[in-house]
């Protein structure tokens, strides 16, 4: 992981200095609201509903047990105990004082943590896969890339006031597991036949109003390059995109417009003007990123023993066995398993965690993991270096903790937004509705039946619960005032990217359970063996699953 | 009278921005301190008195404009609204690809918090009100004393700095 030198401890903690005076100049009416705003954007802070929001940046996920033990003291001492994880790897408090926002982050930067532009108009936390560093299928680890990123897109002087927000993704894989093809950038780290590392470059995919799947701008960008040509692509779009119409103002519309060649074009003509300037990479410093994020000190281990004990596990407990099949994913070093805690047992809002669970993750940690864990986007938590020895104590440590639901990648291991209950954005609460659904789909038999299902709640268009890229995804919409809910069908957030498309006319909330149940029993009915809820739906088409629907409910 | 605030100085700031309607008919009638449009700037380029400078709105292409603007002593970029950020862009073009080296000075709605980021991208000289808090723009100007990326100020990123 990586570890703050000097130059990174003082740019932190001038920031956070930064922000004290801005606050108190703020407090004290010399700043206005509307210029006080974007600041406290760039710090995290959202004026919401109930109170304000922070967003604390997880850089591409990656936490050590210090920091989830500090921020298990934050959300004691500034908030309410309790905290929750976003569709964006990063954490949110929900009940934080504004006056004491700048104490909060002096906090965090005693663990080498922020809240720098984890909101406003500028490059957000970068993004990867959880299992960076330890997949089975990894062709380059994202994470020194994604280091690299974080520090070029930092108080970068040009970007802070861009048309829109600006979001970065890395993927390292051959399964996408960041949702490269719906972000305003997308990286592939790719190797070509000579063995030297890129980049393929997807801009301008995104959710929201308009969802769009990204376009490749370049097939193979080397990888010293990544900076000038990120430089390049955000400078175009910070001089020509939109600022006439916030919803029209991201990269996909004006990608859309000019067409991606013109684009293309427009990006190459301002890198070569910059692309040999002293922001290139050098093998130094690509080599010192590297270094932070070396394996750590694995054991030798016989996978094949290993194996077998847990096999003799199953056989005893068929409890342990599915959580091994759900929760539990092979890891690339002989003999260890990565293992996904579940933020989704039945009756708690997705992604919400208390002190005191952090501070259990946080010993989980520093026990079974090299004191390090990963947030996911999918709004779980991931111990990456678990021994497969361990797995059964630690199996029996999160059951009691409550992190043991062997739901990962089932219909109940929903992303959702905080909706109507928090954001004042939303149309429609959306918690309500995966409580709804998690006790709808209660019996584990049933769903490990199913297999994996993404689905996604989103309590308004703007999409923050990926609601378009669901297998199912559910939107919250006001219909005169009263909170509807329109239901879509086969999108995927994989390399394969789709974009849902609605079923039909939306349901009220107490509808919501029941249609899932009809599209998940139509999938049952009309599935071929082995066949999965998306592959069948698209032999199927929508139509079968419509008729399905509608006509029982008529 | 407002002021015009630079790098290690503060100074009254006598320039008056002209924008398209409010302009003379000829050269000869322009004031001194007179900030015009950057297009009439370069229409009028050989005729103009001393102490005359062009200004350039957030959606102006100062490549497009850049031969006749860049021997001007001083270009000010104008911020119609403090979110648009095009002129930070602007000001990087100007300085890193046209080298231009003259003074870049920043007019209209920007406010004190964007100083620190308006002066890595090539602003050096800033027109703020008569009435501003000198001592906290000063702290603002400085807010950061260092930086990841290479920019106007500080030409290596910290990667090639760090020991």
């Amino acid at each position: 992981m990586y570890v703050y030198d000097d130059y990174d401890h003082k740019i932190i903690k001038e920031r956070v200095a930064q922000f004290r005076r801005q606050t108190e100049r703020y407090l004290d009416g010399k700043l206005k609201e509307e210029e006080f705003l974007p600041l406290r954007l760039q710090n995290g802070l959202y004026v919401q509903r109930l109170a304000p929001m922070l967003r604390i940046a997880v850089p591409y996920g990656m936490l050590n047990s210090r920091q989830l033990r500090k921020i298990a003291h934050i959300t004691r001492v500034y908030d309410k105990g309790y905290c929750h994880f976003t569709t964006r790897q990063n954490i949110q408090l929900n009940w934080p004082a504004l006056e004491q926002v700048p104490d909060i982050l002096e906090e965090l930067a005693e663990v080498e943590m922020h809240a720098v532009q984890t909101s406003g108009n500028c490059i957000r936390n970068v993004t990867t896969d959880q299992f960076a560093g330890v997949a089975t299928d990894e062709i380059v680890d994202p994470r020194p890339y994604c280091e690299i990123i974080r520090q070029w897109s930092t108080f970068h002087p040009e970007f802070a006031f861009l048309p829109r927000k600006f979001k970065i993704a890395v993927s390292g894989t051959e399964e996408d597991r960041a949702a490269i093809y719906f972000h305003d950038i997308g990286l592939q780290l790719i190797t070509n036949d000579k063995n030297e590392t890129g980049f393929k470059v997807i801009v301008g995919g995104g959710l929201g109003r308009t969802p769009v799947i990204g376009s490749v701008v370049r097939e193979f960008l080397p990888e010293k390059d990544i900076l000038t040509y990120l430089e390049a692509i955000v400078r175009v779009y910070n001089l020509t995109g939109r600022r006439d119409n916030k919803y029209k103002a991201r990269i996909k519309i004006l990608v859309k417009s000019m067409g991606v060649e013109a684009f293309a074009e427009a990006v190459e003509a301002e890198w070569q003007n910059i692309r040999d300037s002293h922001t290139r990479l050098t093998d130094k410093e690509i080599k010192r990123a590297k270094g932070f994020f070396t394996a750590p000190a694995y054991a030798e281990l016989d996978e094949q023993q290993s194996a077998a004990v847990l096999e003799a596990h199953a056989q005893n407990s068929k409890a342990f066995a599915r959580w091994l099949e759900k929760n539990v994913m092979p890891h690339r070093v002989d003999g260890y398993r990565a293992v996904s805690l579940s933020l989704k047992p039945v009756g708690i809002p997705p992604g919400d965690v208390s002190d005191k669970q952090l501070e259990i993750i946080a010993d989980l940690a520093d026990r079974y993991s090299f004191g390090e864990v990963r947030s996911t986007h999918e709004q779980n938590v991931v111990l990456a270096d678990v021994k497969a020895s361990d797995l059964m104590d630690l199996w029996l440590e999160l059951k009691s903790a409550g992190f043991a639901t062997a739901n990962i990648g089932t219909l109940t291991d929903m992303i959702c937004c905080p909706g109507g209950d928090y954001c004042s954005l939303a149309n429609a609460k959306s918690i309500p509705i995966a409580d709804d659904i998690q006790r709808e789909f209660d019996d584990l038999d049933y769903l490990y039946d199913l297999g994996d299902i993404d689905l996604n709640i989103s309590g308004c268009m703007n999409a923050c619960g990926h609601h378009h890229i669901g297998h199912i995804g559910i939107l919250g919409v006001d219909k005169r005032g009263e909170e509807f809910y329109q239901i879509q069908l086969g999108g995927s957030q994989r390399y394969d990217a789709k974009l849902a498309k609605v079923l039909g006319p939306s349901f009220n909330r107490d509808e919501v359970r029941g249609v899932v149940r009809k599209i998940v029993e139509t999938y049952v009915s009309q599935r071929i063996e082995g066949e999965s809820f998306l592959a069948c739906y698209e032999r199927v088409g929508i139509n079968t699953f419509k008729e399905q629907v509608y006509a029982k409910a008529s | 009278m407002p002021k015009l605030v630079k790098i290690d100085s503060v100074g009254d700031d006598p320039w008056q921005l002209i924008d398209k309607e409010s302009l003379p008919s000829s050269a000869a009638q322009l004031e001194a301190y007179s900030l015009i449009p950057a297009e009439t700037y370069c229409q009028w380029a050989e005729q103009l008195p001393a102490n005359v400078a062009p200004w350039l709105a957030s959606d102006e292409d100062v490549v497009a404009l850049a031969d006749k603007l860049t021997s001007a002593p001083v270009i000010a970029l104008h911020f119609a609204a403090f979110a648009d950020g095009r002129s930070f862009s602007q000001a990087r073009q100007l300085r890193e690809q046209l080298e231009f080296t003259g003074e870049l000075r920043a007019v209209g709605a920007f406010i004190q918090d964007q100083l620190f980021y308006l002066r890595r991208c090539g602003f050096d000289a800033f027109s703020v009100a008569d009435d501003a808090d000198l001592e906290s723009i000063k702290t603002s100007l400085e807010d950061f004393s260092e930086s990841y990326q290479a920019a106007c100020d500080v030409k290596e990123p910290l990667f090639r700095r760090r020991a």
